[in-house]
């Protein structure tokens, strides 16, 4: 089914949508899921809340790449289920408390302020300039890594190369960034 | 995991679907060539009827300069992969009409947002006697992507082709400023523009070096999780009137040129995973004055000393010989068949030289991975027998051009006569969409409704803007 066919379905509030959806990217999406929490079951996990999320966000959104959407909203959860999991392993601290008050504050505490959106939105953009500037072969190596969390072993097999090299080649990658990020006084 | 990385991988979230979508499969091009197997009497290929005749449009205009650019009415470019020029000859010849074919085929476009291009020329020869020509395929090149460059067949058979660089002398040869037809045009008809042959490496040759390898690594064991990523630390210290120090398979170089002190890192859980990979020094000029190995808990004024060393094998050689080495240690580990002939790795060391007085760079892999793109050339000898045509083809993949104000689409450029001395009778252009693709804007004349996908082309450069 075409992704703008299952964007209607979604508009026009049909159960089909999530089906379709899972039917047609639900593997890719436990891949991704998967790679970045190195747990089928959080991966499964991930995914289904990630479904959940689009049925609750389109309408009112209509993204232009359904797929886009979905992996970006996959990642999304995987990393804050990852930071819940951090914070758990932590105990008692301080972490795990203010996750658990996290759970009883009001939407408009717990949501990014203006200042930390603006500073995220002049890191990706940042991030997005460095990444235009780079060669196609290693963009797409520093996102497999980075974005879809692909084994540096699997990128080096597919590349022909030996994981060596390739990570002498993502260890200058990462100073390349750096060095973009402090040229635009861009503290983390 | 820090705070400082969450933030980073949270903004990678945020960056353009078309990035997504570019890496959505993970599909590594390799090229594999045939160099060996073709022999150069292929020149001397008898000619066939080969030009299509069905389907040319008379085409107005000879070699000339001029024209129109593709600028109007379109968004001005701010990442620009230049166009695809048509092929020229080194010295013109009136003996020689051609017609061209481009054809832009979005098979594989999904991927990678690259086009497939298949630029065929039918060169024809209208005297008595038989014509050779030394042809000259202009393209936009990295030595990143050494691998993707273009590919030369006459009458289908694999030509074995040489390269030459185009460039001002003594300007940046690098492409990046240039974001427009256009401003490649002005480039191309600079009085001082020359195209120049990359013979092997000639400041090089007989000039003696010290090379320093490093192997067999060790440092602390990775169980102990006290320290979590140790280097060895390199330190060389020499007269920076006398000495120049380069680098190979170092994972960071931080040099005071003044002082005279390099200090290099390489990373002993990365080195620990190929111990039989080495890192080099290349010392030009008098030999350093001492080099001192220590191992650190991390990189950088924080790291503690730790236990670790190498095995330094010393030796002396020739620049261009351990030049070589290095390239074909590089050609061995990365991507494809790059650095694979001659012009190449003296391609690569011209790059280096110029990376180096520009910018004191000094670790040669910087070189052999340089994203700034050069104007090069795939150059080869044919022969065109008399009252007899050939089919050169070139086959390449064009990059994609884009401008902030249009995330959702890119865009393509061919250009007609640009730096081209060639007779030009026809050109026309075919588009092969594949249904992977709308038209944004364009000014070939495509219509996919009406399916025009096939059209002359007669402006000086035409431009297609497509969306997925």
């Amino acid at each position: 089914m075409e992704d703008s066919h299952i964007v209607d379905l979604y508009w026009a509030r049909d159960d089909r949508a999530s089906a379709a959806t899972q039917e047609k990217y639900g593997t890719q999406c436990q891949r991704l899921a998967e790679n970045l929490l190195d747990s089928p079951e959080d991966g499964e996990e991930c995914v289904n809340e990630a479904l959940y999320r689009l049925w609750s966000t389109i309408p009112p959104q209509r993204p232009e790449s359904l797929w886009a959407y979905l992996q970006r909203t996959v990642r999304n959860l995987a990393i804050d289920r990852w930071r819940r999991r951090q914070a758990r392993k932590r105990g008692e601290g301080l972490a795990a408390l203010s996750l658990e008050l996290e759970e009883c504050c009001p939407a408009a505490l717990t949501a990014p302020s203006a200042e930390r959106e603006a500073e995220a939105r002049e890191i990706t953009d940042c991030l997005s300039r460095w990444l235009g500037g780079l060669n196609r072969e290693d963009r797409i190596l520093f996102l497999r890594r980075y974005w879809y969390g692909d084994r540096l072993e699997d990128l080096a097999a597919r590349r022909g190369v030996s994981a060596n090299r390739l990570a002498q080649k993502m260890y200058r990658l990462r100073g390349s960034l750096r060095k973009a990020l402090e040229k635009e006084g861009i503290v983390l | 995991m820090s705070q400082k990385s969450v933030k980073l991988l949270d903004a990678l979230g945020g960056i353009p679907d078309r990035y997504l979508e570019e890496s959505r499969e993970d599909r590594p091009r390799r090229r594999f060539r045939a160099w060996g197997a073709v022999a150069a009497c292929l020149v001397a290929v008898i000619a066939l009827g080969v030009a299509v005749r069905g389907g040319w449009l008379p085409f107005a205009g000879g070699g000339g300069a001029g024209g129109h650019g593709s600028g109007e009415g379109f968004q001005a470019f701010n990442r620009y992969a230049g166009p695809v020029f048509p092929l020229t000859l080194e010295e013109e010849n009136i003996a020689i009409s051609a017609r061209r074919e481009v054809t832009l085929d979005f098979q594989s476009w999904e991927q990678s947002q690259a086009v497939q291009v298949t630029d065929r020329y039918t060169l024809r020869n209208d005297s008595q006697d038989p014509q050779t020509l030394e042809v000259l395929y202009p393209f936009a090149g990295t030595l990143a992507q050494a691998g993707q460059w273009p590919d030369l067949t006459l009458d289908g058979t694999p030509l074995e082709s040489g390269l030459r660089k185009g460039e001002i002398p003594g300007t940046t040869s690098s492409l990046d400023s240039l974001l427009s037809g256009e401003a490649y045009q002005a480039m191309l008809e600079d009085p001082e523009y020359r195209i120049l042959s990359l013979d092997t490496m000639p400041e090089a040759e007989h000039v003696p070096v010290t090379v320093y390898e490093l192997t067999d690594l060790w440092g602390p064991e990775q169980e102990d999780g006290s320290v979590a990523d140790p280097v060895l630390q390199v330190t060389v210290r020499y007269d920076p009137a006398v000495t120049e120090v380069w680098c190979f398979g170092f994972d960071q170089a931080r040099t005071d040129p003044e002082s005279g002190c390099q200090v290099l890192c390489i990373s002993l859980n990365r080195a620990k995973q190929n111990p039989e990979t080495g890192a080099y020094l290349l010392v030009k000029g008098e030999d350093v004055r001492s080099m001192d190995l220590q191992g650190r808990t991390e990189t950088g004024e924080d790291g503690e000393q730790v236990e670790a060393g190498a095995e330094v094998n010393r030796r002396e050689a020739d620049l261009d010989e351990a030049l070589n080495e290095i390239a074909e240690v590089y050609r061995q580990e990365t991507y494809g068949d790059a650095l694979s002939t001659p012009e190449e790795k003296a391609l690569f060391y011209g790059r280096f030289l110029a990376r180096w007085e520009e910018s004191g760079e000094t670790a040669l892999e910087d070189a052999l991975s340089d994203n700034a793109a050069m104007m090069l050339y795939r150059t080869a000898e044919i022969t065109v027998p008399p009252e007899s045509s050939v089919t050169l083809t070139a086959t390449l993949e064009k990059d994609w051009s884009g401008s902030r104000t249009m995330t959702d689409t890119v865009g393509y450029e061919v250009a007609t006569r640009m730096g081209s001395n060639l007779q030009w009778e026809q050109q026309q252009a075919v588009l092969e969409d594949r249904g992977q693709i709308t038209i944004a804007q364009e000014n070939f004349g495509f219509d996919l409704k009406k399916g025009i996908r096939t059209v002359p082309m007669e402006e000086e450069l035409l431009r297609l803007d497509v969306r997925g």
